[in-house]
């Protein structure tokens, strides 16, 4: 009874949505205000009903009415409280379900948050967004619907997937679909302002801000991810460039591009319209992600029709791109650039030019790889792999054109080729890098590094990293001087500058946190009960195997004893977890964790019978906590950036009239 | 007509059909300890042997997974390739000749990025492509180009702005 609510709400939000497309269209031809208003009401009152069917949805999770198919697929009797919750999202149609949800919900407070500068583009801003929402409410009441009933109920569930029972599983969906769905508002001011004709005074304010916000979801979204990866698949690892991984990123590289177009676009009036079609695309690129992983699209080209929601994605992307590049086509030369003639020259926005590129260029590498296998299956028959290998012999290119962008184009000024104190400052920087970069080596414990080229590339990478690190200080202390260290002044002021620093700390950190995959170190050991191995200066002691019951699984956890230099670091429990609905035997890691490295055990297979004889992998993998602080760090930063209450008030090429 | 209720009959065998064979199919690619009480083998970690074992253990993709080598990943068919792989290294073949004994067995989707061959060349050649290509067109298109924007009709900012003064004035008086 209550399913077939839900379902008629999501009907109804369907045709609230295409109404309200429709209304916002009209009433920017017709100038019409009250139609506005009135398509604004209905991407409220979406927002209600399709909050109410949500609702509903979990609700039913919390009641275990197996009577509807998701909730029997995806959740059993037996399963905690935080992933009854998490079930929501835990499977395609309820992941569809919480994405639509959200957009509707950030629309509707883009539309109630306009600022008065916009006031005249809303109606087109209605008019996109609502006409996604009406797509994908179409799914959610025909190839996608969470509400399907199923005959007759069943007394339990199928269970959900264990993978998917970790916290991080909980927070990560959200974060991410919340950075997916914060991509649509910059989208769909971009597109509105094609279709006005210009950029109006308030949209970089507007749009600079919703893009923090999304690349700040985005960025923890897809840490978050990483983490999981790293805590539950027991393969050592956080990011394997698989497709799904990949289809969070791209969005994320444009996004990042974005903001940087915008710095330009705001200080000279310059690249107005690459802001503009980047915003299009790190949504567009939000949309076809999911289009490559959900089709199947990705595993090969013949399972693509098998499943209508493919097609149907494919229409809509393909519909989407047609018009949008229609528009651009029309309206683009009406977007003019700033009238003083530009000399690029050496200057700031040269060097976030060249940062564009490297951004670009990186999102096409991921891109083409992506997509390769799809496009070589489909023209040669041949079926391909492109993996890590491949992604690795190119993003420590772009990775360190990045560091060097970041450290001279933060330095650099706009507009002119002198950079004050420029020569010092990347002198002073070099000296002060190199002590920094020492006693990163040292306590790295990077010369343990076997091979003569993974040893280069972390001596140049942690060398550069901390230059540039140096480089961003020298100029942070540069400008507060120049303020004569009046910190209000400079806070109150600069918060936009001072977030940009921070973030690209982040980044910095991240950087060095990834070079020590270059270094990392495995061993695997059969161990009987007492024997002990040593491996990295640890002392590895096998005790025995317990049987624990937990919640709803029952673990076979490995008990080993950890010393090192005589110091006990205690038991830590590799373990495997047998989940009572499927029988399977997931991994539930050990991990020692320290600032520069974490002991990373997996227990790989064990004795059944007298649990006295197990084999163990044991990793060593360095400066893994680096990548978790640069999230914090990275989401600081563009927090604080987002407090900025100048930063984009005022376009140059705009006409103020102050009377 | 007759044929019709033959429809719900087969579906149902082929229900029927699937329950049982689909926890099979599963049991495949599953990850886990084998239900034999012989334990998994350690692979060799150090020494010349160790490292040409993950060298060519890392470049094979496991075939159930995403994304995984077969060094990553502990599913069945990883552990197969992977005992193959170590077979091979004791025997004392080399990395290329391993590696192409895999590519004759499963083809070249089984290595983890594709050969430099035939039409794969695009996969690698692309990218390049755009880094080297990129900078000359960045400074052609940007950096280059002169603004050919038609300026007819178009009236300089500050008769604008007078013309806006006058009204301005005009509407207040």
């Amino acid at each position: 009874m209550l399913a077939d609510l839900g379902f008629y709400l999501l009907l109804l939000c369907c045709i609230t949505s295409i109404y309200g497309s429709g209304a916002a269209v009209l009433s920017a031809v017709w100038r019409h205000r009250r139609l506005y208003r009135s398509s604004r009401l209905a991407v409220t009152s979406s927002l209600v009903m399709a909050g109410t069917a949500a609702g509903i949805l979990l609700y039913s999770l919390f009641q275990r009415d197996y009577s509807i198919a998701y909730i029997f697929k995806n959740s059993s009797n037996d399963l905690p409280q935080v992933y009854t919750m998490s079930a929501f999202w835990s499977s395609l149609e309820g992941s569809h379900f919480l994405w639509t949800l959200l957009l509707t919900m950030y629309s509707t407070i883009a539309l109630w948050t306009y600022s008065k500068d916009n006031e005249h583009i809303m109606p087109y801003v209605s008019a996109c967004l609502q006409a996604v929402l009406g797509w994908m409410f179409y799914l959610l009441i025909s190839y996608s619907d969470p509400f399907v009933r199923m005959f007759p109920p069943q007394a339990n569930g199928q269970g959900m997937n264990a993978l998917l029972q970790n916290p991080y599983m909980a927070i990560h969906p959200p974060t991410l679909f919340t950075g997916y769905t914060a991509l649509a508002i910059p989208a769909a001011y971009s597109v509105a302002a094609l279709l006005y004709g210009d950029i109006t005074e308030g949209w970089l304010k507007t749009t600079r801000r919703w893009s923090l916000y999304a690349w700040c979801a985005l960025t923890a979204g897809i840490i978050l991810g990483g983490h999981w990866a790293y805590a539950e698949l027991g393969w050592s690892g956080y990011w394997a460039w698989d497709p799904v991984e990949n289809s969070s990123l791209i969005p994320w590289i444009f996004c990042t591009a974005l903001l940087h177009s915008m710095i330009v676009q705001d200080k000279l009036g310059h690249l107005k319209r690459l802001s503009l079609v980047l915003a299009f695309l790190a949504f567009f690129f939000s949309f076809f992600g999911t289009f490559i992983t959900r089709s199947g699209v990705i595993s090969s080209v013949h399972s693509f029709a098998e499943s209508p929601i493919g097609p149907n994605y494919l229409a809509f992307l393909a519909s989407m791109l047609l018009v949008v590049a229609l528009i651009y086509g029309f309206r683009a030369p009406s977007i003019l650039p700033p009238e003083a003639e530009k000399v690029w020259g050496v200057s700031k926005e040269s060097a976030l030019v060249i940062t564009q590129f490297l951004l670009l260029t990186l999102a096409s590498i991921v891109c083409v790889g992506t997509l390769y296998p799809i496009v070589s299956e489909a023209i040669t028959g041949e079926r391909t792999t492109v993996q890590a290998p491949y992604f690795n012999t190119f993003a420590p290119w772009i990775g360190l054109g990045l560091i060097v962008a970041i450290s001279v184009g933060n330095i650099m000024r706009y507009q002119s080729n002198k950079i004050p104190g420029g020569f010092r400052l990347m002198l002073w920087s070099l000296l002060a890098s190199l002590p920094m970069a020492a006693a990163l080596v040292y306590y790295g414990d990077v010369l343990a590094t076997k091979k003569a080229y993974n040893l280069g590339a972390q001596l140049v990478g942690l060398v550069l990293c901390s230059w540039s690190i140096c480089c961003l200080s020298g100029d942070l202390l540069g400008r507060v001087k120049d303020l004569r260290w009046n910190l209000r002044l400079f806070f109150g002021r600069n918060l936009a500058y001072f977030g940009g620093f921070v973030a690209h700390i982040g980044v910095l950190i991240a950087i060095m946190g990834f070079l020590g995959n270059y270094r990392g170190m495995q061993k695997i050991a059969t161990l009987s009960s007492g024997e002990s191995v040593d491996f990295y200066g640890y002392n590895l002691k096998f005790d025995k195997i317990e049987v624990n019951e937990h919640d709803n699984t029952t673990l076979y956890e490995g008990l080993i004893n950890v010393h090192r230099d005589g110091q006990d670091f205690g038991l830590v429990r590799p373990a495997r977890s047998k989940y009572v609905t499927t029988g399977n035997l997931n991994h539930e890691i050990g991990l020692l964790s320290t600032f520069w490295h974490d002991l990373y055990i997996t227990l790989s297979d064990f004795d059944r019978e007298g649990g006295k004889k197990a084999t163990f992998e044991f990793h060593v993998n360095p400066t893994v906590r680096f990548v978790w602080i640069a999230a914090f760090v990275m989401v600081f930063g563009g927090l604080l950036a987002i407090l900025d209450r100048f930063r984009g008030a005022k376009s140059r090429d705009t006409v103020r009239i102050d009377a | 007509m007759t044929k019709r209720p033959m429809a719900p009959m087969l579906a149902l065998f082929l229900m029927l059909l699937m329950t049982v064979l689909t926890p099979r199919l599963f049991a495949l690619g599953e990850a886990g300890p084998s239900d034999s009480n012989e334990i998994k083998k350690a692979w060799p970690t150090e020494g010349a042997k160790g490292e040409l074992f993950h060298d060519v253990a890392g470049q094979l993709r496991c075939p159930t997974c995403t994304g995984l080598s077969v060094l990553e990943s502990d599913a069945r068919f990883s552990q197969q390739i992977k005992e193959i792989v170590l077979e091979q290294v004791e025997s004392g073949r080399s990395k290329d000749d391993i590696l192409k004994y895999f590519t004759q067995r499963y083809g070249a989707w089984i290595l983890r990025s594709p050969p430099a061959q035939g039409f794969n060349i695009v996969a690698w050649a692309l990218p390049i492509a755009i880094l080297v290509l990129g900078p000359p067109a960045v400074w052609f298109f940007v950096w280059r180009r002169r603004r050919t924007v038609s300026t007819i009709g178009v009236r300089p900012t500050s008769d604008i702005l007078r013309e806006m003064d006058t009204r301005l004035a005009e509407l207040r008086r």
